[in-house]
């Protein structure tokens, strides 16, 4: 079956974790051809210094790929949000304003004018930022879909208190907005998909079945694949929503459908 | 080094042992849970099925879920898995514990007020051992045929030292939950010193997904030679892939079963494990050499039955 996967990070990180292998793009072409991935969305993994040439170089390598591969840029801020209690996350959000208050703010992650050549956005709120009004109404303007990490540490309810009304056009929680594991985030993601149409679950770094389980039950169109490789690869991704869902038409919205109207192509 | 991240030639491997399975055994009613539960014979059917498509399930270890009466879900697990269908020979049951007498997770203050807590919940009176560790003690035959006891320390606590000496005296392997509310670090001081049986991390250590943890599981497993570690829970291929470099002869596959399916578990650790020699000892030779199972099952197509050839399943 054909697959869009909408969680790709392709790319160097910056910050010496474990979580991110270095995946080059030629790499996941290779990916994509072993599990029938037709279409993805890419986006650089996690760096410290800012995404500028990160979005630069990921979006000039995608324009090579004749459009099986569009980049989303991934945008920060200087509004570190205090998402839960933790000291380490108070203390980058004042070190960030204060930055900002002394002229040494975020630099653009993406001149503004240059947004249109993203398919979408990436945001990471805790740790890269929440982007500042001119962004939110250069995204809305160019009607690009959002992506954002969820769950620990920026949870469904903090997104839809704070990202979602800033935003006009679709909004998609990675990790069904339950990353790592955490039942009362899926159930909160769940409810925020079910009073809001325009937010999406993407099945991403999902690894209990349960939880994939209770989601396509609850909300099954408003489910969306995507792999988050280089954590693994879109073929055991799939199989994991494979292994869950048994309705071949449900099957087929989730792994392409849905990623494809929104994109624009054709099935 | 080959450049990439994933494997990019078709797995060697056909057949697995999986050493983390939930499973219920016939007979007893699933808990009411957000996670659904799994019987053996659906586990063992749905192996079976899975032949077909080159993949294979032939036997592991498998324990109760929670929920249950886990003495007598234990007990007749391990009844099941002498059945005399083929299809069960290379599977065998492990003790799960219920509550326990012995130390929390947790540190200093804040595992005292928890254990206060406790205290009050049950009326003010001194912990009392649960079932299991009563059992095992009352009669240490019952320990007989189980291939390993799997401990949960954050929900039960740990057993006292008279039943963990026990298993060491008998050598009775331990599977124990760690990462996330039962760190490794606690493990390592808790648990090992009380104890001479092998201990089996399980999630690589590292649950859910906490790369220091995973760094201390890997660490201990190579200073120790009683522990290793199994792969349930672990979807992130560098995580894998550290673990199988540093300590290939101590990973085994875990899938933690049903919460994730064999099938996709073994897809994470194929993909990630580049070294058909390394992949091959974490798919079958480890869980050979410390629990017993049976690496030489041969299928018997026309009928789909799983035919053991081993010599034996005790060791």
């Amino acid at each position: 079956m054909s697959l869009f996967d909408v969680h790709v990070h392709i790319g160097s990180s910056n910050t010496d974790e474990l979580y991110y292998g270095l995946l080059s793009g030629s790499e996941y072409l290779t990916l994509m051809d072993a599990a029938d991935v037709q279409q993805a969305i890419a986006f650089p993994p996690l760096r410290t210094d800012g995404y500028a040439q990160a979005n630069a170089e990921l979006v000039d390598w995608c324009d090579t790929t004749a459009g099986r591969v569009r980049a989303f840029a991934r945008l920060g801020g200087d509004l570190l949000p205090v998402t839960e209690p933790q000291l380490w996350i108070a203390r980058r959000a004042a070190r960030a304003a204060l930055g900002k208050l002394v002229g040494q703010g975020r630099a653009p992650d993406v001149e503004l004018d240059e947004l249109h050549r993203y398919a979408g956005v990436k945001l990471l709120p805790h740790l890269d930022g929440v982007p500042g009004k001119a962004v939110f109404d250069r995204i809305n303007e160019l009607e690009l879909p959002v992506l954002t990490h969820a769950g620990r540490y920026a949870t469904p309810r903090f997104i839809g208190k704070t990202i979602l009304p800033k935003l006009k056009g679709r909004l998609i929680l990675a990790h069904l907005g339950a990353f790592p594991d955490r039942e009362k985030d899926l159930k909160d993601a769940v409810e925020l998909a079910r009073l809001n149409p325009s937010v999406l679950l993407d099945t991403s770094g999902i690894w209990i079945a349960d939880f994939l389980s209770y989601a396509i039950r609850e909300v099954p169109n408003q489910i969306i694949f995507g792999s988050d490789c280089p954590l693994t690869t879109p073929s055991a991704a799939w199989e994991m929503v494979d292994s869950v869902c048994h309705d071949p038409l449900l099957k087929k919205r989730i792994g392409f459908e849905l990623a494809a109207d929104i994109f624009g192509i054709s099935s | 080094m080959t450049g990439s991240l994933f494997r990019s030639t078709r797995s060697p491997v056909q057949t697995v042992l999986d050493v983390h399975v939930n499973a219920l055994p016939e007979g007893i009613t699933p808990p009411d849970s957000f996670y659904q539960s799994a019987s053996l014979a659906s586990v063992v059917k749905q192996n079976q099925a899975a032949h077909n498509e080159g993949f294979q399930v032939t036997g592991g270890c498998v324990c109760a879920p929670a929920g249950v009466d886990l003495l007598a879900a234990s007990l007749a697990l391990k009844e099941q898995c002498r059945d005399v269908d083929p299809a069960y020979a290379n599977w065998r049951a492990m003790l799960r514990f219920d509550h326990c007498v012995g130390p929390w997770p947790g540190a200093g203050p804040v595992s005292r007020i928890a254990h206060v807590r406790r205290s009050l919940n049950r009326g003010l009176k001194s912990p009392v051992q649960g079932t299991v560790s009563r059992a095992i003690l009352n009669d240490p035959t019952m320990l007989n045929e189980f291939a390993a006891v799997k401990l949960m320390p954050q929900m039960t606590g740990l057993p006292d030292d008279k039943a963990l000496g026990l298993l060491g005296d008998l050598n009775i392997p331990i599977l124990v939950h760690a990462g996330s509310f039962c760190p490794v670090r606690w493990i390592k001081s808790h648990l090992l010193p009380r104890t001479s049986s092998p201990v089996v991390l399980a999630h690589l250590g590292s649950w859910p997904c906490s790369a220091d943890d995973l760094a201390q599981a890997v660490e201990l497993a190579e200073a120790d030679k009683r522990v290793f570690i199994e792969t349930s829970g672990a979807s992130i291929g560098n995580f894998i892939r550290h673990a199988a470099t540093r300590i290939p002869e101590k990973l085994m596959f875990g899938s933690n079963t049903p919460m994730c399916a064999a099938s996709v578990q073994w897809q994470h650790v194929s993909s990630s494990i580049q070294d058909d020699f390394v992949l091959k000892r974490v798919a079958q030779q480890n869980a050979h050499d410390l629990f017993g199972l049976s690496t030489s099952l041969t299928l018997d197509e026309s009928t789909n039955n799983v035919m053991s050839n081993a010599t034996g399943l005790e060791s």
